[in-house]
């Protein structure tokens, strides 16, 4: 049912040697268990690195909450090398709020420290809950934060996080790299066989491993229909630190990364529908979408009075097709927001004069169309935005 | 300009009134709606977090000229400033008019400060003060190098309540009372935790000198905590107990300050907090205006004769060093009745040396070798220490290559010395250029080796005065060395100018294939009104003009 093929269905670890050097793990990869490897940890083969990520892993499963949510789970170790890496004990985690009363939420944040003194004494510090803030980045992206106490030089951090999100289209990506080195980066997906994804890997030749197997124990039901999770594992060992280079697109182009996209949804009743398989059908998609094909077609007559009250040169067809153009970004502005659906009704944007690049582009679309051209938009990705795949 | 944004702090929400945009036959054409309005975080670059937010919409318009127009509401309960206002929303942007009008209740005592800002008006009516300030025709400013802050400049008024209800009740009648507030709410915030007291008791056995006791217990929080910016409620004005940072290892400058203070006291060694406007450029006290002016909290600790001023947020800066963020302006010595204001002591000319040596090879293919070796003192070595602590090694090299006297130089190797007790730091540079030599004609010359001189607007250009926070002083040694040169070598005169504003000695001797340049330059830390500003103009031109004639030449073999 899934398109996310097994390499190695081993359930063993799989140490790789893609890095030109042998890794031996030390660390536990169990929150809570620090031991005396993760301080005696030198990173030998980075003697810049500020920090290193002991290991980082995380989980994505489906659960059943008026509907199938997911639930993504995270456990990081990180130890403190320099002084130039105490900014790792101060945690920043965005996550998404859509506006219309779906809200992604973090819950049971945990974050401890671990020095040991020079007379051999451990000292545990753990964070207070009243110290961990939330701030508001914009209408649809907030963050907790929290320092992490009693951090120095020599201290092993970790912090452990749930999120949950309605969002079936946002299954948390992961990021196997970091701008300081990385020891082990884990992500498990546990899927079921009402959401399909597909998933890009960048920057990732071969997992160190790669597992798969259907979850034991018992079945689920989901609006009448019984199954079972599929669970699969990735891995990455000994990841080096991510070094910025000079006249890079942008550091997301290049770092280790899985993406995942919703493919298919196949419905308990029967029937599916396919998300993103093909460019034709985004394509198709978009044309019957309400905030750009139909607003296109919808918005034709309302623009066709708008463009009758202005006057147009029209000598000849380019001087015409000019004079549209010309017309409309004079009238109109960009409010400086980007995005492919139209934010407001034709209406309204002939009220406020501006708008974000779906509506004034998507206008002018439209206004061309009526005054006889043949026009179409283009979609396009921008460099914050990242690659097109 | 047309995105409009109200700062405000949690639970002070503002009231947006009215927002309206008309063109230009004054017609209302668009009006902001709630849903136009977004409120989101304000927290402060450098900070972790502050319940401070800000709420923004836009009001730009298709067609020009046009106007906006808004309006809203802010309910204060606690509040030290009625109002700090200027007329200026942007310096660049001049004003037509504005009108600041302040109703206060008839027995509300207040204290202003008014700087280029004249007409009042003032009527008592119903049991209630009015006054108007009105400001019309104002200039735009723009940037002049090495002026005062442009805050200074502009017109602008202050208006601070003379007794008020901030976390506790105060008064901003004197400098006096003002610090007596400051140190009533510092009270009970010294409280060190029983296992921390443990841990000084041993950092300090057998240690009975002051000073001595001092640096370890500086080093000691330099060592263990880290600067963590958090401001909730009034936390931007009180710090956070000295049992936080025993417990968390980290805080602001307020929340360190007041922990080395808890420290010190711990130790028997009296110290107090002096609140300081810090930066290398900062904004000058209103001495005549108690209030808070400050964004930064130093601590002072009385020596026999001497002061130790305690910068307590950089990991690396010497306990007994004053450093380019404080040097030079007053503070505020929070100590009870005894608060005033003090000065903060200013580098000497010789604090802030550079004393460079560069070693220059001519190799026949006139390749060079560099080798620099230079000792900094000052904002120098201030910016070394943390180069040598916190960059990697790409951005260490970025750093050093701008240093280097020759721009398309390559480093091959390079050291930042271990800092010594002399509060300077050495770095050694090797590095490699092609193309030294430029040709004129017959002639090869050597290029100079400069460093830049003052960048200074044609005096009749100028319109705000000069301020140099900090002196500067270059003491160059050059050798070059060529098998090439040989005696055909052409050296210039030597510079020599002194005035009240600095000096610049150049000179240039031969000795065998080696030439010699020695330079010392020296700017003096000062103010210099408009009148003053073409002498230093002058002074700056003069040593650049005879610059130009300092070449040195090889002459063609005969």
């Amino acid at each position: 049912m899934n398109k996310i093929i097994l390499a190695f269905a081993i359930s063993i670890f799989y140490y790789s040697t893609i890095f030109g050097q042998d890794f031996k793990l030390t660390t536990t990869l169990e929150f809570g268990h620090v031991t005396m490897e993760d301080f005696d940890y030198q990173h030998d083969t980075d003697l810049e690195a500020s920090a290193v990520v002991l290991f980082d892993k995380g989980e994505s499963i489906f659960y059943i909450n008026n509907g199938l949510d997911i639930r993504f789970h995270r456990q990081k170790r990180i130890k403190i090398l320099q002084n130039a890496g105490l900014d790792y004990a101060n945690i920043t985690i965005p996550y998404y709020v859509d506006g219309y009363g779906k809200t992604e939420i973090i819950k049971d944040i945990k974050a401890k420290s671990y020095t040991l003194l020079i007379n051999g004494q451990l000292v545990r510090r753990e964070i207070d809950v009243d110290n961990v803030f939330t701030e508001v980045i914009n209408s649809n992206w907030k963050q907790k934060k929290f320092a992490i106490p009693d951090v120095q030089v020599g201290t092993i951090i970790e912090y452990e996080y749930t999120l949950e999100t309605p969002f079936k289209f946002n299954l948390p990506d992961w990021g196997f790299q970091d701008y300081i080195p990385t020891l082990h980066s884990e992500y498990t997906l546990q899927t079921v066989p009402f959401y399909e994804y597909i998933y890009i890997a960048q920057g990732i030749t071969n997992f160190t491993n790669q597992r798969s197997f259907q979850s034991k124990g018992f079945e689920h039901n989901y609006a009448q229909v019984k199954y079972a999770d599929m669970q699969t594992t990735y891995i990455m060992e000994n990841v080096p630190s991510f070094v910025d280079e000079g006249y890079i697109t942008s550091p997301d182009h290049y770092i280790m990364k899985m993406d995942f996209q919703l493919s298919k949804i196949n419905f308990p009743r029967g029937g599916s529908s396919e998300i993103q398989t093909t460019w034709e059908k985004l394509n198709e998609d978009l044309h019957k979408h309400d905030d750009f094909g139909k607003y296109i077609k919808k918005s034709e007559p309302i623009f066709d009075d708008y463009m009758a009250t202005q006057y147009l040169k029209s000598n000849t067809t380019a001087e015409l097709a000019q004079s549209v153009i010309t017309t409309i970004k004079n009238d109109f502005n960009w409010n400086g927001r980007y995005g492919k659906y139209a934010s407001q009704k034709p209406q309204q944007l002939l009220k406020a004069k501006s708008g974000n690049a779906a509506d004034m582009n998507l206008f002018l679309v439209s206004a061309l169309r009526s005054s006889g051209f043949k026009a179409y938009p283009i979609l396009l990705s921008t460099r914050n935005h990242g690659r097109i795949f | 300009m047309a995105e409009i944004e109200v700062p405000y702090q949690l639970g002070n929400e503002p009231k947006i009134l009215t927002a309206s945009i008309f063109d230009k036959n004054d017609i209302e054409v668009r009006k902001i709606n709630k849903k136009d309005i977004t409120s989101k975080s304000d927290i402060a670059s450098g900070s972790f977090y502050e319940d401070d937010y800000v709420k923004s919409w836009d009001m730009s318009w298709n067609t020009y000229p046009y106007r906006i127009k808004y309006s809203y509401k802010i309910v204060l309960e606690e509040f030290l400033n009625i109002c700090n206002y200027t007329p200026y929303k942007n310096w660049a942007i001049p004003v037509e008019k504005a009108i600041l009008t302040v109703q206060l209740p008839i027995d509300f005592q207040i204290n202003t400060s008014t700087h280029k800002t004249q007409k009042v008006d003032s009527i008592i009516a119903n049991e209630l003060k009015f006054y108007t300030w009105e400001w019309s025709n104002l200039p735009p400013y723009k940037k002049e190098n090495y002026s005062p802050p442009i805050f200074e400049s502009t017109p602008r008024i202050t208006i601070t309540a003379l007794k008020f209800n901030y976390d506790i009740s105060g008064s901003q009648a004197t400098w006096k009372d003002y610090g007596h507030w400051q140190h009533t709410m510092h009270q009970g915030l010294d409280d060190l935790t029983e296992s921390e007291k443990v841990i000084i008791d041993n950092l300090i056995e057998g240690i009975n000198g002051k000073v001595e006791k001092v640096g370890i217990l500086h080093s000691y929080m330099q060592k263990s905590t880290r600067y963590v910016y958090v401001g909730l409620e009034t936390g931007g004005l009180k710090p956070y107990p000295a049992s936080y940072v025993c417990e968390n290892k980290f805080g602001d400058c307020k929340a360190l300050t007041n922990y080395m203070q808890a420290v010190l006291s711990y130790c028997g060694v009296p110290s107090y907090q002096v609140d300081v406007y810090a930066g290398k450029k900062p904004i000058r006290l209103d001495t005549k205006l108690p209030s808070q002016q400050f964004n930064h909290v130093v601590l002072a600790v009385p020596m026999a004769g001497d002061t130790l001023w305690l910068e307590n947020t950089s990991k690396y800066l010497p306990f007994d060093y004053t450093g380019s963020f404080i040097q030079n302006r007053k503070g505020l010595i929070i100590k009870d009745s005894a608060s005033k204001l003090v000065n903060i002591p200013s580098f000497d000319i010789n604090d802030v040396l550079q004393s460079r040596i560069t070693k220059v090879s001519i190799t026949d293919d006139e390749s060079i070798l560099l080798t620099t070796n230079n000792t900094y003192k000052g904002p120098m070595y201030e910016s070394l220490l943390y180069v040598k602590h916190e960059y990697s090694e790409k951005e260490s090299k970025d750093f050093i290559r701008n240093i280097l006297p020759i721009q398309n130089a390559v480093i091959t190797n390079y050291e930042i010395k271990e800092p010594n007790s002399k509060k300077e730091v050495s770095i050694i540079v090797e590095s490699e250029a092609q193309n030294f030599l430029i040709k004129a004609g017959k002639l090869k010359i050597i290029p100079p080796l400069f460093f830049e001189l003052l960048d200074l607007e044609n005096p009749t250009q100028r319109t705000r005065p000069v301020r140099m926070i900090a002196p500067s002083h270059i003491k160059d040694t050059i050798y070059i060395d060529s098998p090439v040169i040989n005696k055909q070598i052409s050296l210039p005169e030597t510079i020599d100018v002194v005035s009240e504003y600095g000096s610049y000695y150049e000179s240039a001797a031969l000795h065998d294939s080696l030439i010699i340049i020695t330079r010392n330059y020296q700017l003096y830390a000062n103010e210099y009104d408009l009148k003053q500003y073409l002498g230093l103009f002058q002074f700056n031109k003069t040593i650049s003009e005879k610059r130009k004639y300092f070449v040195i030449l090889i002459k063609p073999n005969e």
